[in-house]
Parts: C-alpha cells; sequence; structure tokens
C-alpha cells in the first residue's frame, strides 16, 4: 500500500480514507498495456484512445500560410493578411519595423501599442511566429550567454545577468508585398477606379473631416447622411467606415477613427483627380 | 515553551527567517503549478539566483534545469511554456494515462478518477485550519492548493514565533509535517515521474524535480524541529 496513515494530529479525518491494500499505484504502466489484453476482469481497463504522447508526429499538421503549402513566401504572406483582415494594420507593421532587423522586445513592445484600442489573442510573438511560418520573417538568435556563477555566504549560485532578445529580420518577399500595400494600389482600385468612384465626394468629405480631427461612427453618419448621393441607394456611413479600413487609410484608436498617413496620402490624390 | 527558546535559534539558524523562506519556496511552486507562467512571472524567474549544491540531487537537478531553460527564455517562451503546460498537466486523452494530472484523487484512487477521498481530506484540512477556497474553482486536491496551504502554514508559524507563541508554532509545524507526511509525500513523487514523461520543455522537467526535492527536504527540516521540540 502506498499510502501509509498518519498516527499523530488529523487522525480522525484521515481515518476516512480506505484504500484497498492490494492497489498499488506504481504497478501502474500504461506503456505495457495492450488494448486486446483488456477485459471487464481488468482493473484498469480504462483506456479507450491511444495515448497522444505516442503519436505526436502521426496528428502533426503542416501550417496553412506557408511558402510550401502556398507556392510561394508572397502567396502565403498574401493569403495570411487576406484571411486575418483585422491584423492587417499591425502584421505590415510588424514587417516594417523588422526591416534591416529589430529585437523581439521591441516588436512586443510596438505590438502591445497598436492593439491596445484593436485587442486581439495573438500575443506580439505569436505574430511574428505566424510571419515566419509564412516567409515573412527569419529569426536570429543571439548567442547564450557563459553560465554566471556568484558566492555569498559559502553558497554558489547560478545567475542570469544577460536576458536573450533575438531579433527579427523581413525579408524581401515580404517588404515588397508591404511596400504595395502602403502605395495605395487597395484604395485607388476600390474607391478610384470602379463604380465606388461615383462616391468620391462623400470619401472626399469624410477624409476631411477625419483629417481635422479623429471621429466616431456617429459623427460620420451625420456627414454621409446629409449627401444625396447616399439617399438612394442607401448608403450608410458604416459602408464608407468599411471601404477606408480595409485599404488602411483609417484606423480605430483611443475610441475614434483616425486618419492614417496613408490616408492623407490618398486624400490629396483624390483632390488632385477631381481638380484635374 | 523553554525547549522552544533553543529551538528558535537553533543550529544558528533565525526560525522566523526559515518558515518565511519555506512560505517563499512553497509559494513560488504554487504559483507555477496554478496556471501558466506569464510575461512578468518568466521576468521574475529570471531576476532570480539558483543555489548550485543544496545536498538534495533533486532540487540541485530542478535548479539546474529551470536556469538552463531560463538562461535561453524570450517573449516567445511564453508561449511554449503555456503549450508545455496544456500537455504536462492537461493532456489530450481520455484514458487517465495522458498527462501528470496535478490532483492527488489521480494517483490515489484505483481508478484514477478525480474527487476522490483525498479530495475529502484536504477539503476537511483547509476547514480545520480555517481557510476557504477563495476564488478556487478545481478540486481541493490540486497540487497548487497543496503547496500553498504549506505557505500558509509557514507564514503562520513565521508569525507566532516572532510573537514568542511557541505552542502555537509548533501546533502549525506539526501540521505542516502532517500534511507533508499525509498528502505531498504520499503522491507528488508519482506526479514528478509523470511529468518527466509528458513535459517537453526543461522547465516543467525542472519544477517536477525542483518540487520533489522540496517537499523531501522539507520533511527533513520539520521532522528535525519537531523531533528537537518533543525530545
Amino acid at each position: 500500500m502506498a499510502y501509509s496513515a498518519a498516527r499523530t494530529a488529523g487522525e480522525d479525518t484521515l481515518d476516512l480514507l480506505a484504500f484497498d491494500d492490494e492497489f498499488d499505484p506504481l504497478a501502474v504502466d500504461d506503456s505495457i498495456i495492450d488494448q486486446e489484453w483488456m477485459d471487464d476482469e481488468n482493473p484498469y481497463d480504462t483506456i479507450d484512445y491511444p495515448t497522444m504522447r505516442n503519436m505526436p508526429e502521426t496528428v502533426h499538421r503542416d501550417p496553412v500560410y506557408s511558402p510550401e503549402r502556398q507556392g510561394s513566401a508572397r502567396a502565403a504572406l498574401q493569403a495570411l493578411i487576406v484571411r486575418n483582415p483585422n491584423r492587417r494594420p499591425v502584421l505590415l507593421n510588424i514587417i516594417g519595423l523588422a526591416e534591416g532587423g529589430c529585437a523581439s522586445s521591441v516588436i512586443s513592445e510596438h505590438v502591445e501599442e497598436w492593439q491596445r484600442d484593436n485587442w486581439s489573442v495573438y500575443a506580439p510573438m505569436t505574430l511574428c511566429r505566424m510571419l515566419e511560418r509564412a516567409g515573412a520573417l527569419t529569426l536570429e538568435m543571439p548567442e547564450t550567454a557563459e553560465e554566471q556563477e556568484s558566492a555569498e555566504e559559502g553558497v554558489s549560485y547560478l545567475e542570469i545577468r544577460e536576458t536573450v532578445d533575438p531579433v527579427w529580420h523581413a525579408t524581401d518577399e515580404a517588404l515588397q508585398l508591404r511596400e504595395e500595400y502602403m502605395s495605395g494600389a487597395q484604395f485607388r482600385a476600390i474607391v478610384l477606379e470602379s463604380d465606388e468612384s461615383r462616391y468620391a465626394e462623400v470619401y472626399e468629405r469624410v477624409m476631411d473631416a477625419l483629417a481635422e480631427a479623429p471621429r466616431k461612427l456617429v459623427a460620420i453618419e451625420e456627414l454621409t447622411d446629409t449627401m444625396d448621393i447616399t439617399k438612394s441607394p442607401r448608403r450608410f456611413g458604416q459602408h464608407f467606415v468599411d471601404i477606408l479600413e480595409a485599404t488602411d487609410c483609417i484606423l480605430w484608436g483611443s475610441g475614434a477613427w483616425n486618419l492614417t498617413d496613408l490616408g492623407r496620402a490618398m486624400l490629396a490624390e483624390l483632390k488632385a483627380r477631381k481638380e484635374a | 515553551m523553554a525547549v522552544m527558546e533553543d529551538v528558535k535559534t537553533a543550529g544558528d539558524v533565525d526560525l522566523v527567517d526559515l518558515m518565511n523562506a519555506r512560505a517563499r519556496s512553497y509559494g513560488m511552486l504554487a504559483r507555477l503549478f496554478r496556471e501558466e507562467v506569464d510575461l512578468a512571472t518568466l521576468r521574475e524567474l529570471q531576476g532570480m539566483r539558483f543555489p548550485q549544491a543544496t545536498g538534495n540531487a533533486a532540487v540541485d537537478e530542478g535548479y539546474h534545469q529551470l536556469y538552463d531553460y531560463l538562461k535561453r527564455a524570450w517573449d516567445d517562451s511564453v508561449t511554449e511554456l503555456a503549450v508545455d503546460y496544456v500537455s504536462t498537466f492537461i493532456g489530450h486523452g481520455v484514458n487517465g494515462y495522458s498527462a501528470a494530472y496535478p490532483y492527488e484523487s489521480v494517483y490515489t484512487s484505483e481508478r484514477r478518477l478525480l474527487m476522490q477521498e483525498a479530495r475529502a481530506e484536504v477539503l476537511a484540512t483547509l476547514r480545520e485550519n480555517e481557510l476557504k477556497r477563495g476564488d478556487w474553482n478545481e478540486a481541493e486536491d490540486h497540487i497548487a492548493l497543496e503547496l500553498e496551504f504549506m505557505q500558509r502554514m509557514a507564514l503562520r508559524a513565521a508569525e507566532a514565533l516572532a510573537e514568542d507563541a511557541e505552542d502555537e508554532a509548533v501546533a502549525y509545524l506539526r501540521t505542516s509535517y502532517d500534511f507533508l507526511e499525509n498528502h505531498l509525500i504520499n503522491w507528488v513523487p508519482m506526479m514528478v515521474t509523470d511529468m518527466r514523461m509528458h513535459a517537453r520543455t526543461l522547465f516543467y522537467q525542472g519544477l517536477g524535480q525542483l518540487t520533489l526535492g522540496t517537499i523531501q527536504e522539507d520533511e527533513a527540516v520539520l521532522r528535525e524541529l519537531l523531533d528537537s521540540v518533543e525530545a
């Protein structure tokens, strides 16, 4: 019997325990239990499935957004961005930050800030790992410092005097794709060169307002609802917010929509086209 | 109690300091078993000093494994440790052998079930010592709660010693020793064996060894203290 009953204080409570003398937990070894051997008389007949630890390789799944599966790093990154629209600005910003190399701690700090108003279940390093699997980032692990010893009152200790801070590097494919996203190609394609261009005046007014100051949806709708073109067919302010957000021209932060640098550049282009 | 006066500074060791040190050790272990390591905890652990030769092989191995892991740990290690926490203590199977289940009942019941006699036993001990479960919503025989119980008893003993309430202090030491003997020492070695099998990181391998060594050492310390009082 593995359990030895206490014979001192607390005896009354310990008397509640009534283990079978025949039971020895150390005798249980699932590695030698054979499913075929199972029968009703087997006291350890509790195994219904093979243990997971014996099959990690067979259940291993390759990442979805990887160059191997998508064909190239560019395609993998593109798919990752398209399938995670809410994370797009952060993913693109991480790539920009990692141009030429950036320490993990710096990336973490920035991503925490970027995600403050756009909460995500993904930790900063999880996002970096996703980008790494897509072929957008590479990780440079620094050398680990030698063991550091110290002694005090005759006792020697091991200490960690310097923690590692790996460096992430953006790949050329990732930087190229980011450049395309940040050049406003999406905005031009959707707002300037499609049927949506008939709302150019609405976009201009919304972006002008946001250039003055960040605004909430209610304020934007008050603006768009006064324009005739939004009355039939009915277009709510949310429609324009969605398009501007999808083209990275506006970003939610501090409780309101903000015009991004790209948004300012696109507003200028919008005005230039109108005058031309 | 005259004998306690001798015990209080026995072997040139200040017992209040010793009790507080025991409480810190148990508190740290309880925290690491209670939930996954977060970044703040990781940084705190990296700031620790790890004794090299304590005289207990399990403690030394545990500290060395933790050190080896922590010196290479960075932000991403939080995720790695969270994954390993699940692999080690929760597992993927339903057969009762897919993880190092952190519950005493699993290791002391015939069919490895939760909420068995051990849980009733621990619950009774908590009540006897006027401890409530607070926001704890799992079985009371979880290793984190058992370690925290030891922490509380050590803190109470330190407080009693500081106030020269020797009888009270001895009672807390006796309660701690009984709990250690009847619970932790009885099943933690088996759980640590399972941790060796299921933990993939040196961190949880080391935590298992450190816990095992700590309770072994604490049992010896408490026995020595109680023997000196009762002699």
